[in-house]
């Protein structure tokens, strides 16, 4: 059963996770922890070569090369804004797909197998066109999105796991890098249903970071009279000492932030930025933004038609949950303690595995999930109304017909606008983009009947179809949108994301053969210095130096020219240690000699792989080798 | 369009039902038919069914309105009668006439069948 993981894409940090063994298993980054845990960083960076980096290493580079570096990609996923770097525009979709191209490889890595299909999790609160998007970032990185799924949902699961067949409701508090989710659960019988989703899109622990950043540039602008923020240099040193004073202020009292050399000024010369940072300030800084959730909490338990002493448990997930003020601020609203037990930055990939798991059959119990649709799916009608079609909080998957006629005769089209929300008029929506029904036959006006059925799937998806109740015939749609991708477009992507993810498999063939070459080097020149030394002709220790030497000078070339070199150094030792171990097992019959010191075929590897290194000592250990006795030369 | 089911009859409980006994019965059903846990064709549309017939009974006013009126009293702006035509005695005349005047813009003209 090929294995799909659960792939947690977020606006600061990114994991992936996979069902082992019946348990969902964070995948390791490649480049190991960071202080964010097994999360890595999700920064997107060039170098000034084009050189492509992903993770951890993008985000170590970063005070160096700000106008190259991307952070908080996923802020602008569904929108039609790119980000220009080093004179290629690039959309969200591919930024994101680079991350996700990184996953698939440290997963394949991580299980040992080619990952093909994957879950990825959404903020409940993404509207069509992000979840859309999302699910081409995945396409363009040469995924299977078998599911897009909602994130607190997916958090509630791996809390719920071992406990669904309690009954209870939960408030899932998803307070992310970039967004807001709350979301009400109901768990039993295995069931995890969603009543409610409530949240914004624009609000999340970037926002924090952003009030106490412009708090520490305008106090370096009172002290010194310096404005740092036309320095994109400087400003990306201040962004990350500003996300890490916020994280530690969540276990330390008072924090400072120390910068030397920040500015420059001519006059006076280099300028440092010391600050200290308390918790009670970063409380006064952060407080508004942590008010701003309070509306979702509210809306979200109003629409789920509960009240707080019917909500059993507090589920907190994402890294601004760790803020005392948070924790404290969510008990108030809700009246009652967060679950520990849950680890905020993990629980969303775990969640993802689960139904991951559950779509692969990898897991046996009986579980599923139902989630909701967040957002009112309307059409505009006549004077510009919203008209709505199915209602938020409807449980996915869903579907509603709708019979339309025509408004002129022969009239051969009609256009749908769709659009997603709750305000009451169509433009103040999201849209969707306009569906055009072509190709009507012509009619007096209000005869034809089209059926035009709006169906959303369990990835929360929209889908329009069509069809001419007088003909029977599906009808003809085109979609006009200002973010969505073609199907061509998405096509292309892929084939550009794929040559840097094959530029990347050439880097690392590289890597590997050149630590190869260096590793046998190190073996054959032990062999021939020390262990052989006294048991192989000058001529032949020559001839392995020499080899050795013309793949030294290779090392640092293209595989092209190192593997034949290195290739021609393993046939040349292991024609001599072959001779030598041929000379050296004596006749039959013969006592003692044989495997005296056991070592005569224990280890039995010619050195020729290379990786064996000092295993290579075919018979080399202590055995009289009567035809070699002659050879003391010293070979180097 | 096929009529649709009474709701009652999808989810296999009875007038009488309690909340908790037809809550049970979606989630039995829930598990049997729901996408992700079987594959076969018809159980998107089934589970589609079972989904609505449960956001009907498990709100009480939804499923008094239900139990007095049947489907047309729940559906709201869905119809098989909402075709321009049918409902033109409901449609205000200057909005229908002005939609003419509107340059350009090809739109549906639909009514909605109130309630």
């Amino acid at each position: 059963m090929t294995k799909i993981i659960g792939i947690d894409l977020g606006t600061s940090n990114s994991a992936a996770a996979v069902v082992m063994g019946g348990k969902p298993t964070i995948i390791p980054a490649a480049e190991g922890a960071t202080v964010g845990g097994k999360a890595f960083p999700s920064v997107v960076a060039f170098s000034k070569e084009g050189e492509l980096m992903v993770g951890e290493p993008a985000r170590r580079q970063a005070v160096t090369n700000p106008d190259n570096t991307i952070v908080a990609a996923k802020r602008k996923m569904g929108s039609d804004e790119t980000f220009k770097i080093l004179d290629k525009q690039y959309k969200p979709q591919q930024v994101s797909a680079f991350i996700l191209q990184k996953i698939k490889k440290d997963a394949e890595a991580f299980v040992g197998e080619p990952i093909e299909k994957v879950v990825i999790t959404v903020p409940a609160y993404f509207d069509d066109n992000q979840r859309q998007a999302t699910k081409d970032a995945g396409t363009i990185a040469g995924l299977d999105v078998v599911r897009i799924i909602n994130e607190p949902t997916a958090a509630s699961l791996a809390f719920g796991l071992d406990k669904a067949k309690q009954d209870m409701k939960i408030l899932v508090f998803d307070f992310g890098g970039g967004t807001l989710d709350v979301t009400i659960m109901e768990m039993g019988g295995g069931v995890f249903e969603v009543l409610s989703t409530s949240g914004d899109t624009k609000l999340g622990g970037t926002d924090m970071d952003k009030v106490l950043i412009d708090y520490v540039v305008d106090e370096f602008k009172k002290k010194e009279g310096v404005d740092l923020t036309s320095d994109s240099t400087a400003m990306t040193r201040i962004r990350e000492a500003c996300e890490k004073a916020k994280i530690e202020l969540s276990t330390v009292m008072e924090t400072d932030i120390n910068l030397p050399f920040i500015a420059h000024d001519p006059s006076a010369g280099a300028k440092n930025l010391e600050l200290r940072i308390t918790r009670a300030k970063l409380d006064e800084l952060i407080g508004p933004i942590v008010d701003r959730c309070k509306p979702s909490i509210l809306k979200a338990l109003e629409d789920a038609k509960l009240s707080n002493s019917d909500i059993n448990k507090i589920v907190m997930v994402g890294g601004p949950t760790r803020i005392p003020l948070v924790k404290k601020f969510v008990s108030e609203v809700v009246g009652q303690e967060s679950e520990s037990g849950v680890d905020p930055m993990e629980a969303v990939a775990m969640g993802a595995a689960i139904q991951a798991g559950i779509i692969a059959g990898d897991v046996t119990s009986d579980i599923v999930l139902l989630d909701v649709t967040p957002l009112t799916l309307g059409i505009e009608t006549l004077g510009g109304v919203r008209e709505p079609l199915i209602e938020r909080n409807t449980t996915i998957p869903t579907s509603k017909g709708k019979v339309f006629t025509t408004a002129a005769d022969n009239q051969t089209a009609v256009t749908i606008h769709v659009v997603q929300g709750e305000r009451p008029m169509a433009t103040d929506n999201v849209s969707l983009g306009s569906f055009n029904l072509t190709d009507l036959p012509p009619a007096p006006r209000g005869v034809p009947q089209i059926e035009v059925k709006f169906d959303i799937d369990a990835n929360g998806i929209i889908n329009v179809t069509a069809k001419d109740l007088g003909t029977q015939k599906e009808a003809k749609i085109t979609i006009e949108s200002n973010s969505k991708l073609s199907p061509e477009e998405i096509e292309k992507l892929k084939e550009d994301a794929e040559k840097f993810s094959d530029e990347d498999k050439v880097k690392k063939e590289k890597i590997d053969l050149k630590n190869e070459a260096e590793s046998y080097i190190y073996t054959t020149e032990k062999l021939v210095n020390v262990d052989l030394k006294d048991k192989i002709s000058q001529e032949q220790g020559i001839k392995i130096t020499d080899a050795v030497k013309e793949v030294k000078e290779v090392l640092d070339k293209e595989p092209s020219e190192l593997k034949p070199k290195l290739e021609a150094l393993q046939t040349l030792v292991n024609e001599v240690t072959t001779e030598l171990y041929k000379n050296a097992a004596p006749p039959p019959g013969a006592e003692g000699q044989q495997g005296a010191e056991g070592q005569q075929g224990a280890e039995g590897q010619q050195g020729a792989e290379g990786q064996q290194g000092a295993e290579g000592q075919q018979g080399a250990e202590g055995q009289p080798n009567e035809s070699d006795s002659t050879d003391e030369a010293k070979t180097n | 369009m096929t009529a649709k089911r009474d709701y009652y009859e999808v989810l296999g409980v009875s007038k009488t039902s309690s909340p908790d006994e037809i809550k049970n019965q979606y989630r039995k059903l829930a598990l049997k038919f729901h996408p992700d846990r079987n594959q076969s064709k018809d159980a998107g549309e089934h589970f589609k069914e079972i989904s609505e017939a449960y956001a009907i009974l498990s709100d009480s006013e939804k499923k008094q309105t239900y139990d007095q009126h049947g489907h047309a009293g729940v559906d709201g702006t869905y119809s098989n009668d909402d075709i321009f035509g049918r409902g033109a005695a409901a449609v205000d005349l200057t909005i229908f006439l002005n939609q003419f005047l509107v340059a350009g813009r090809r739109r549906i003209y639909s009514t909605t069948t109130r309630i």
